[in-house]
């Protein structure tokens, strides 16, 4: 396990992937966090983070080739592995320690 | 549904970084990927908007890629591409990638390499012959026991003479052995040969002492040393090729055979090597100096060395050598007073390196200036290129090259450029060291001796090392700081960049400055001295003036009477050549060859008793040489044809330095005194005062100079010609007459009045040409750097400027800005440049002649000479400046 915690863009990628059953590639995503953000997201980003998140081993990647897609187009699919999912837990877990007992009171004001 | 061929093109710089950082199968997913998305687009956002969102998010990739990198530091740097980040720093493909990068800039290469080049060759040069001077041990077994052996006269060193020598070699016991030498100059004839050469007398020990063997041979034997020996003699073995016709490297074909020295043969016994080290001088032939009995204490003449025994400090061999000195003072006194001098020792390395530390330092420093000029005008040259690369070196960044790797292919083409530059170095300062001997051997000893050796390439490696780190590292820690991610996007030109780079390139360009200025002041100041050395009355007249030295052999005139003859025969046929004004002999030469000098007691003022009699140069002349030289009779009268009989009373010629030294403001004519330290037998009598001549240099303060009448006790004078006309041209009729008396007689060193007193400012003059060289081209570097900064500053401003004039500013205004702005750089150089020079100058005050080392005129005109250059260089900007077209400047901004 890596010694630092996910970043928000890191964080957000994840989840997206989680959100799209997953497993992914880049245009359904940008599309998807375009949607939950209401901000342009660039491919670029997500493609590289996911290529590093890769790295860490929280992702693995599968290519498909164009002879073997309906849209005849090269795609990189990433899975989130279970590392991944431990990570997005944690997170989550770190996060709501954070949160509690002062989610109302932000909510109210 | 769009194909691939409704996409935007994707730009070149873009595909470029794309396949120096990813995979080729991420390009292809990437790309494709895009395609799709912008499918998407142009259904939602319609095809215009997909497109310029298409093209935006193509340039995002090697943004971002950079942006990542950097903010997550190399830990976590996007390696889609393993083998970038782990290729070493150094390899074959970066010295080249590094190489093609200076083949891009060729002017720029060549003008760095050239100026480092020179730069570091001069430092070389002037290295190497420190190194053989100063630094190298000298080429003899044990060289750090030798010792030169003086005597010590406070404030003056002088040899030792028969006595001393006598005295010390049986006394002694500090020293391994002991040994003298005395350099002379004698005939040497053979069958078509009448030649002055070089002879060293040498005492029977001297070369083992030296731990020189003979080739072939053998040296001398003590009986060969005593007086009524075997007259035998060594030779080099060049001496041997040239003049016996030997084949054998080793010379042994000469020995057993004779030669004719002073007109008496001579047998050679031994053949030395060709170069007999640093005391060897240029001398071939070495004789054995026979050493009389001696009848009184002086002269002093005897070149004393010794070796210190092993486990004796040197302490106690001074010790040992003032004990001997004071043990035979009581036994000479009658013939010699000075009981606080004393004998001394010095390291023969020590004494063998003379005074020509000091210039060799100056010289160093001098070069060195320049070379740090070169070197931050380099720094200069490299920070305005990386300046415009860095796009380049932002998508080097990109290729996930980390900050070390990037120094490191910058250091990597700086090391290129200052090893280009050590190679035009050496290549120079092998050009210096070749021509050294040619320009300066009148002035520096031991040239022949300068080369490249190792010690001086490890400095010239050292001072690669150095430039090459200081205008590598000042460029490359600029290259790559800063947000790397805005420079893929504006290529560099923000105006943070421009103003950090600005500010280091001011800083070059005022340290370049600073570093001329002593070198202007230097150069200025020597030239001012020579000038002054120029203007300097020698005291005779040069123009039409001819002189060389006629020797008559010891042998063949070993009778007073007949050297008479020969010179009375000679001056009689030679004031018959046509063309011929006057002739004269004398035994020295002005402006500097001074054969003796001679101690004296007046008769008015004697000497107290322990104290040194006075020394001054004594030069034995005929009627002649007055009239020839145009000295001037001053008062008194001068020598008549009594004066020259040997019958005569004792009279002498003084010149008007020596009246004012002893005599201030009384006449000297008339005053008597005995000489050579005798305390008895008939005055010599003061009966002229003459104008004064140099004997030591022009400019150099006389010490008073004694003429005594000749020639008869002359064998080896120089005569004086005065012509009508154009004194070469008598040079044939002059050896022809001479020929005629006797055709054995040799005539060397011949020159005019001009080329002697041309020759004695050599030194001067060439030191005041290199200096001015070195002070030009420092200064034109560094005005050059004053410009581009201008100029740079200028482009960069444009639109500033067109905004200015735009709203009604004046192009004077303008140009004066710009002007100012430069102005400041020089003016703050300047400063600190003169207070450097004022420093540095005291350096140089031994060698001015009635020049201040902190010369008010000289510093002025350096300080005007620097601000109006600086404003030709930033004047030629400043109009442009002021030229410029407000319209269609704002409209490219």
């Amino acid at each position: 396990m890596s010694k630092t915690g996910l970043g928000e863009f890191e964080h957000q990628v994840l989840l997206s992937v989680l959100r799209l059953g997953g497993e992914a590639y880049s245009v359904p995503l940008v599309l998807e966090m375009e949607e939950r953000s209401g901000r342009e997201v660039a491919q670029a980003a997500v493609y590289i983070v996911l290529r590093r998140l890769e790295e860490k081993g929280l992702v693995s990647s599968r290519m498909e080739e164009p002879e073997e897609t309906e849209s005849r187009r090269a795609r990189r699919y990433f899975k989130l592995e279970p590392a991944g999912l431990e990570r997005l837990k944690e997170s989550r877990r770190t996060m709501a320690r954070f949160w509690e007992g002062i989610e109302a009171a932000l909510e109210e004001s | 549904m769009a194909g691939p061929g409704e996409v935007p093109p994707v730009p070149g710089w873009v595909r470029r970084v794309m396949r120096r950082t990813m995979a080729p199968e991420d390009i292809r997913v990437v790309l494709s990927e895009l395609e799709e998305l912008h499918v998407r687009w142009r259904i939602t956002l319609g095809p215009r908007r997909a497109d310029r969102r298409y093209r935006r998010e193509l340039r995002r990739y090697p943004v971002r890629l950079l942006a990542r990198s950097l903010g997550h530091r190399s830990r976590h740097s996007i390696r889609l591409r393993d083998r970038t980040s782990r290729a070493t720093p150094v390899s074959i493909g970066t010295l080249a990638q590094s190489a093609r990068a200076l083949a891009r800039a060729p002017v720029l290469s060549a003008a760095i390499v050239l100026t480092v080049g020179v730069g570091i060759g001069g430092c070389t040069a002037i290295f190497a012959v420190i190194d053989a001077l100063l630094l190298r041990p000298l080429p003899f077994p044990d060289a750090d026991r030798l010792v030169w052996i003086h005597t010590d006269a406070p404030p003056n060193r002088f040899p030792l003479s028969v006595v001393d020598y006598q005295a010390l070699e049986a006394q002694q016991t500090s020293f391994e052995a002991v040994a003298a030498f005395d350099r002379q100059v004698r005939t040497f004839t053979a069958p078509e040969v009448a030649e002055r050469i070089s002879v060293t007398a040498v005492t029977p020990g001297l070369f083992e002492l030296f731990g020189v063997s003979p080739l072939s041979g053998r040296t001398a034997s003590s009986e060969e040393g005593m007086p009524g020996g075997e007259a035998t003699v060594m030779v080099t073995a060049g001496f041997a090729s040239r003049f016996l016709g030997t084949g054998r490297a080793d010379g042994a074909e000469a020995l057993g055979r004779t030669i004719i020295l002073d007109g008496t043969q001579v047998t050679v016994i031994g053949v030395l090597p060709q170069n007999f080290g640093p005391v060897g001088g240029d001398a071939e032939v070495f004789t054995t100096l026979r050493l009389e009995p001696p009848t009184r204490k002086g002269p002093f003449f005897l070149a004393v060395f010794g070796r210190i025994a092993p486990g004796t400090d040197r302490a106690t061999a001074a010790a040992e050598l003032r004990a001997i000195n004071r043990r035979i003072f009581p036994l000479w006194a009658a013939s010699y007073q000075d009981e606080r001098a004393t004998w001394g020792m010095m390291d023969l390395a020590e004494a063998l390196r003379g005074s020509v530390s000091r210039l060799l330092f100056i010289l160093m420093g001098a070069v060195g200036l320049l070379l740090l000029v070169a070197t931050m005008n380099t720094a200069n040259l490299l920070l305005a290129r990386v300046g415009s690369r860095r796009r380049e070196l932002a998508v080097r960044t990109a290729l996930g090259a980390s900050p070390r790797r990037m120094v490191s292919h910058l250091l990597l083409e700086s090391a290129l450029l200052a090893g280009g530059g050590v190679l035009v170095g050496l290549a120079a300062s092998q050009g210096i060291i070749d021509l050294l001997p040619v320009v300066a051997s009148s002035y520096i000893p031991r040239l022949d001796e300068v080369r490249l050796s190792g010690t001086v390439l490890g400095f010239a490696a050292f001072l690669a090392l150095g430039s090459g780190l200081m205008f590598g590292l000042i460029s490359a820690l600029h290259g790559i700081g800063g947000d790397v991610a805005q420079d893929l996007r504006t290529g560099g030109r923000t105006a943070t960049q421009s103003l950090r780079q600005q500010r280091y390139q001011r800083l070059l360009v005022a340290a370049q400055l600073t570093a001329a200025v002593p070198l202007l002041t230097g150069a200025g100041l020597l030239a001012s001295s020579l000038v002054n050395l120029q203007r300097v009355d020698p005291g005779f007249d040069a123009q039409n003036l001819l002189t060389m030295r006629v020797s008559l052999s010891r042998g063949t005139y070993s009778d007073v009477e007949d050297r008479r003859q020969f010179w009375d025969q000679m001056l009689e046929r030679l004031s018959t050549v046509p063309g011929v004004v006057s002739v004269g002999l004398a035994s020295s030469r002005p402006p500097e060859e001074l054969a003796i000098t001679n101690n004296f007691d007046l008769e008015d003022r004697p000497t107290p008793p322990g104290q040194s009699q006075p020394v001054v140069p004594w030069v034995v002349a005929d009627q002649g040489f007055f009239q020839t030289l145009g000295i001037p009779l001053l008062s008194g009268r001068m020598f008549d044809e009594v004066d020259i009989t040997d019958s005569s009373p004792p009279v002498v010629l003084v010149d008007e330095a020596w009246a004012r030294r002893f005599f201030p403001g009384e006449a000297a004519v008339g005053r008597r005194f005995r000489s050579g330290g005798a305390t008895s037998g008939p005055w010599t009598t003061v009966v002229g005062v003459v104008g004064e001549v140099p004997y030591s240099g022009v400019g150099r303060e006389g010490e008073g100079t004694v003429y005594q009448p000749g020639p008869s006790y002359l064998t080896d004078p120089f005569l004086n010609v005065r012509a009508a006309g154009d004194p070469a041209r008598l040079m044939p009729l002059i050896r022809e007459e001479i020929r005629r008396v006797d055709p054995t007689v040799p005539l060397t060193r011949i020159g005019t009045g001009e080329t002697l007193i041309s020759s004695s400012l050599a030194q001067s003059r060439h030191l005041t040409l290199v200096l001015l060289t070195f002070a030009l081209v420092a200064l034109l570097l560094a005005v050059i750097g004053l410009y581009g900064i201008t100029a740079n500053s200028v482009q960069r401003r444009r639109g500033e400027i067109a905004v200015r004039l735009a709203l009604g500013g004046s192009p004077g205004a303008v140009l004066g800005h710009v002007v100012w702005q430069a102005m400041g750089l020089a003016v703050a150089g300047l400063v600190l440049g003169i207070a450097a020079a004022i420093a540095l100058s005291r350096v140089l005050s031994s060698l001015l002649y009635e020049v201040s080392p902190n010369d008010p005129r000289t510093l002025a005109g350096v300080a005007v000479l620097l601000i109006f250059v600086s404003l030709v260089a930033s004047a030629l900007p400043g109009s442009r400046a002021a030229r410029v077209d407000p319209t269609s400047a704002l409209r490219e901004e």
